[in-house]
């Protein structure tokens, strides 16, 4: 089917309403005008055919399928992030914080504190007292140790969930990462560089080398010493 | 659910991105370069939600109001990335050029395509929110930011322009 040029336009109000007559949002009283119009208006007629067909190869855009997976968890990542920078009182307490904060706590609270204190003494006496040794902060973390911050560039990075924990390892080693925090609830691994990384250019390639990944669903800075850099 | 999301709930959260992401992703790939800027637009959409669902109102639909979100920064990014001369203008191309591309195009659905990316951007936003989202005129003036009769006006423009280039050749068909 061709359309005439000459003779199609129609300067009826009703004609202007097709296109929403075509998807039904009209009111009932537009439809309804819209529709007398049609019974008398050729023109309208062969337009509403054309415009039918069109709707419909617009709406039929291919086999083309988007996984939310990756953005949801960078913006659930993004969430965490926020969620961490907000002073304690207006944040969405992270368990651990809630449990020290209830009132019922507050007599274990000091008493950790103490015990807290006295481990840090001890433990500073100890370091001080050994000339010679290194002194840099220990690069091993136990079960029970709170999250590390850790220096330079900081990661936001989610892999895919068949990657095996041997596969993850060899990733992180081969690039001199290893796990900060994570994962979140959306499958978020913070990242840090044992050798801290800082340099714009260096984050980006670090950045474009996990993204080619074909195990690395998203990756995306974090923060540089705390300070988000993005 | 807005309200649920305002009150920091991550889950409500979790459940607004899943409905709406593919909606939002293939929409704005149809009138962005693709893919990449769909998921920017959509993340940054839906983080703005997360961070304004306490502004909404209940004045209109929600999707009518997410779908606001996303055509500001959709236009955004169009007209940044149309100042660096990569994507569609916003004056729209020269439609002889469209018609004589269209002799070369194997269907009438590739004649479609290219004469819809050669419609200036706002002509192109209004068909697509009527006939891809199913959009009311009055919702699409709000997610517009503008008056129904410009809906209206830009709507008419978008079709006869589409009937100038597909009109010579062959008119849309739906199996096609």
């Amino acid at each position: 089917m061709s359309i005439d040029l000459e003779g199609t336009s129609c300067d009826a109000e009703a004609a202007r309403l097709l296109p929403w007559f075509v998807n039904g949002t009209l009111v009932p009283a537009d439809a309804e005008r819209v529709s007398r119009h049609l019974e008398h208006c050729a023109v309208c007629r062969a337009d509403l055919d054309h415009e039918r067909a069109l709707r419909t190869i617009l709406r039929n855009d291919g086999p083309i399928e988007y996984a939310p997976q990756a953005g949801l968890a960078l913006s659930m990542a993004r969430i965490d992030e926020m969620t961490r920078d907000l002073p304690v009182a207006d944040a969405p307490p992270p368990p651990r914080v809630s449990r020290w904060r209830r009132p019922s706590a507050t007599q274990w609270l000091s008493a950790a504190v103490v015990v807290q204190a006295i481990g840090i003494g001890v433990l500073g006496w100890s370091v001080a007292g050994r000339p010679g040794e290194d002194r840099a902060a220990p690069r091993y973390q136990t079960l029970s140790s709170a999250t590390p911050v850790a220096t330079g560039v900081h990661l936001r990075a989610v892999f895919a969930p068949a990657m095996k924990v041997d596969e993850l390892r060899q990733l992180l080693g081969a690039r001199r990462l290893y796990i900060v925090a994570g994962p979140t609830d959306a499958g978020v691994f913070t990242l840090g560089a044992l050798d801290p990384v800082t340099d714009a250019t260096r984050v980006q390639a670090l950045l474009t080398d996990l993204r080619g990944h074909p195990e690395v669903l998203f990756a995306e800075p974090a923060a540089v010493d705390g300070t988000s850099i993005r | 659910m807005l309200r649920r999301i305002s009150g920091g709930d991550r889950d409500a959260f979790r459940q607004l991105y899943l409905r709406y992401h593919r909606r939002l992703a293939r929409f704005l790939s149809r009138v962005t370069r693709g893919r990449e800027d769909a998921e920017e637009i959509v993340n940054d959409t839906l983080w703005i939600v997360w961070q304004r669902a306490g502004e909404f109102r209940n004045a209109s639909r929600v999707s009518t109001w997410i779908m606001g979100i996303a055509y500001r920064r959709a236009l955004k990014l169009i007209r940044r990335a149309a100042t660096h001369s990569r994507v569609m203008s916003l004056e729209g191309a020269e439609l002889e050029a469209v018609a004589v591309d269209a002799l070369e195009a194997a269907d009438t659905r590739q004649m479609l395509e290219r004469a819809l990316k050669r419609l200036p951007l706002e002509q192109r936003l209004v068909l697509e929110f009527t006939y891809y989202l199913d959009h009311s005129c009055e919702e699409i003036a709000e997610i517009m930011e503008c008056p129904v009769n410009t809906v209206k006006t830009r709507m008419f423009h978008a079709r006869r322009k589409l009937r100038a280039v597909l009109g010579e050749g062959a008119s849309p068909k739906a199996g096609g």
